[in-house]
């Protein structure tokens, strides 16, 4: 079993990617909010919470592909 | 309470297999009922006693119908498609408490208007709410845990804008899920259930909405959000465990995940981890968003 700073350290890289899928559907909400402006208060309220949702779904793939990946490389220089 | 029911579930085989030991053992199903029992008891006590507590009655029954679902798929088994509908009928009562609700703040947006569509966003926060908890399960201590943490959290919140009711409330709760993690934690007496985990969604949902910390809810739930976006963004994204089948368990007791994304199995990929561990690292990610969700609420809205 690893020592318990590398498991501490493991966690700590999936905690910090954990951020991507917050900092992208931030993004998009803040790009949409702006975009929609001249929209009346409902339509902008949905295109922001969906562009939200989109965002979040984005960095959740994000997240994913970058942890495996890294988690690869890792891999692959300890080897 | 907990050892009686375990005792009765067991008589009537309400049992189910802890799949993340190598002995696989048999485990009480069902234990989100001495939640259930406990909180409905003692907030039901407590609505009797104080008038001002009464102002609570649609959360109290919207969470109690959803534990009340809970209980009865873990009995019959509803179908996955069935149970997002069933949870929205019980969000109904909590309709008559967000009935002058129209806008939701957000930190750096403001207050986003949404009118009479808040009525709509209601029902459709409290299903997925209980569902998104009831997809990030399966291991010992992790739904009681992160169930206690969230509604912890969302109690100082409703301490801190002085709304004590809903605090006593969110803390009745957190009280029910801590003595239940005595026997859900590592190594499991008794398994929460559907009736413990789609409550807990239910709760965080409730006390939120009523509490007007729609944000801090919604910053609550991100771990949860996070792993049912990465199960659905996979191929076969309702049938995983039966096409790819179960986490495994390696001869030194860590787990081997199977090959589809999911939050539980980031961690397992990032280092070997034992059950008891991996459940630690989820509560240590909850405890920080529901820090962020503390703090992004005092400070930003």
């Amino acid at each position: 079993m690893p020592s318990w700073l590398d498991r501490i350290k493991a966690m700590l890289i999936v905690m910090v990617l954990s951020f991507q899928p917050i900092v992208l559907a931030f993004l998009c909400m803040d790009v949409v909010w702006f975009i929609s402006a001249c929209l009346g208060h409902l339509l902008r309220a949905a295109s922001t919470f969906l562009s939200g949702v989109v965002g979040f779904a984005l960095g959740s793939i994000a997240f994913w592909q970058i942890l495996v990946r890294f988690l690869e490389r890792r891999g692959s220089k300890r080897s | 309470m907990t050892p009686i029911l375990i005792h009765k579930l067991k008589e009537h085989k309400i049992v189910g297999v802890d799949i993340h030991k190598l002995t696989k053992p048999i485990c009480t199903e069902m234990g989100g009922l001495t939640v259930l029992l406990g909180f409905g008891g003692a907030f039901g006590v407590s609505l009797f006693l104080s008038p001002e507590a009464f102002d609570l009655l649609p959360a109290f029954l919207t969470i109690i119908f959803v534990g009340a679902i809970g209980a009865v798929d873990d009995l019959f088994a509803f179908r996955q498609r069935h149970k997002p509908f069933l949870v929205a009928l019980a969000s109904v009562p909590l309709l008559v408490c967000a009935g002058s609700f129209v806008d939701i703040r957000f930190p750096y947006f403001g207050s986003i208007y949404l009118g009479s569509f808040y009525l709509l966003l209601v029902p459709l926060a409290v299903a997925t709410a209980s569902n998104l908890t009831n997809m990030l399960a399966g291991f010992n201590g992790l739904e009681a845990g992160m169930a206690a943490v969230s509604c912890f959290a969302l109690g100082i919140l409703c301490t801190f804008s002085g709304k004590m009711e809903l605090a006593s409330l969110a803390f009745t709760l957190t009280a029910a899920y801590l003595a239940f993690l005595r026997y859900n934690w590592y190594p499991a007496k008794i398994f929460p259930g559907d009736t413990g985990t789609l409550m807990a969604g239910a709760a965080i949902s409730s006390i939120s909405i009523v509490g007007r910390m729609e944000v801090a809810g919604i910053i609550i739930m991100i771990p949860s959000a996070i792993d049912f976006t990465l199960k659905m963004i996979s191929r076969n994204p309702f049938s995983h465990r039966r096409v790819y089948g179960d986490t495994l368990v390696d001869v030194d007791g860590s787990l081997v995940p199977p090959p589809y994304p999911a939050l539980p199995h980031a961690f397992m990929k990032a280092t070997k981890l034992k059950e008891r561990d991996l459940v630690l690292a989820l509560l240590f990610m909850q405890s920080f968003y529901a820090i962020l969700g503390i703090v992004l609420t005092i400070f930003l809205i």
